[in-house]
């Protein structure tokens, strides 16, 4: 029985600092390393321009800094987009007040979510740019973008919305473009996971002097 | 052996009947949630409460509690808007679900009903459904009435 309480105790402790030691381990980057000699060069999202509800550019170079989420969406989808915007709401508020956090919904149908679509879906669920910009460009430049935030999507048949599959996964990206973590962006719990995340990243933006 | 089954027993008991007790009272109409989740979750969200500014939200509304007819006529024929897109075509709000049976649309709106409105009994069954969907404007009067609307403007 002794043997038995010492065992938890053990257990306990372990997992105690076990949690601890999260808190303070650099989130990982995600996707394909390369190593240039002694160095390893982390896989970046560096180039995207896109315009914004309020028809202003949008481009990596002006996000440097900045940490964002990011998820691909298109306002008639009538399955996942729904919760997973209702998620990125929740971002939104929780970040209001911190411009260092920026939120990037792109459309997957630019041919009917047009700019002046995204501003009034922005101004009906109440939110605007910069904070959560509703991004739109041209069809092939969309999804390619997505494929470099790994975020899968194709459209079958070009006139017709419902032929649009697209993964509902939320991506966090850092101050110089890297992918540092990703949810299920329908999932409320791993939403709550990733804000977690994005603190973990603040902070560690702040440990390097970023402000 | 008769231990064991003193236990078996005691563990129906204690943790099996109480929780089927539990998930079986918060479900009046099994058909009605698991078709709402399926149908209607997407946009009025699994709790109800829609995405605020785009899709309503169902919960404790007072026009839905006192005009109990328009969830199943909302389902069954879709909720429809009269803004104009070009020409005089009509944007479906939200669209309807017509190859749900009157059994299916009374479980659902009993579902509602009950979850979000606070009701303590259902009060829709297959008769009054198919009663109430008579009454209510279908697709094509709406199309004509929100047209002829459009035409006299
Ligand atoms: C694609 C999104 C979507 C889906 C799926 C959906 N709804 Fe709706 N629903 C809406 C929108 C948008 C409105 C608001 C229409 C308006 O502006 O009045 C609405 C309105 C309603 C209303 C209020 C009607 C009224 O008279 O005001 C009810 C009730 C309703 N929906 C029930 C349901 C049920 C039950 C289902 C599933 C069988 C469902 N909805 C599926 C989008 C949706």
């Amino acid at each position: 029985m002794r043997v038995l309480y010492r065992l938890e105790f053990l257990i306990l402790a372990t997992v105690l600092m076990a949690c601890q030691s999260s808190k303070t381990e650099p989130l990982p980057y995600l996707g394909p390393h390369q190593q240039l000699g002694d160095s390893t060069v982390y896989y970046r999202v560096d180039s995207f321009a896109f315009f914004n509800q309020d028809s202003q550019l949008v481009t990596a170079e002006s996000l440097r800094g900045k940490v964002y989420v990011v998820d691909f969406f298109f306002i008639s989808c009538p399955t996942i987009c729904p919760v997973m915007t209702k998620h990125m709401k929740e971002l939104y508020k929780r970040y209001q007040s911190d411009p260092r956090v920026v939120l990037m919904s792109f459309t997957l149908d630019p041919r009917h979510d047009t700019i002046p679509r995204l501003k009034r879906y922005a101004q009906k669920l109440g939110v605007s740019a910069p904070k959560w910009n509703f991004l739109y460009g041209p069809k092939e430049d969309i999804y390619s973008t997505a494929a470099k935030f790994l975020i899968s999507a194709s459209q079958e048949d070009d006139s017709d919305p419902l032929t649009i599959i697209h993964s509902g996964k939320f991506v966090l990206v850092d101050g110089e473009g890297h992918l540092r973590s990703y949810c299920d962006g329908t999932s409320k719990e791993e939403v709550y996971r990733l804000a977690e995340d994005i603190d973990r990243l603040l902070d560690e933006m702040a440990d390097e002097g970023y402000d | 052996m008769k231990v064991m089954i003193n236990h078996l027993g005691r563990i129906v008991l204690s943790i099996i009947l109480p929780l089927a007790l539990l998930m079986s009272c918060g479900e009046r109409y099994p058909q009605g949630k698991a078709l709402y989740e399926a149908q209607c979750a997407w946009c009025h969200m699994s709790d109800g409460t829609g995405l605020e500014g785009i899709y309503p939200s169902l919960v404790d509304r007072e026009d839905l509690r006192k005009q109990l007819w328009r969830i199943p006529c909302a389902i069954r024929y879709g909720v429809y808007d009269s803004f104009r897109i070009g020409g005089d075509t009509f944007s479906v709000v939200m669209m309807g679900f017509p190859d749900l049976t009157d059994a299916e649309v009374s479980n659902i709106s009993n579902y509602i009903a009950m979850s979000f409105l606070q009701l303590q009994e259902g009060p829709y069954n297959e008769r009054i459904v198919a009663d109430m969907l008579k009454r209510c404007r279908s697709r094509e009067d709406t199309f004509r009435l929100l047209k002829s609307k459009l035409q006299s403007q």
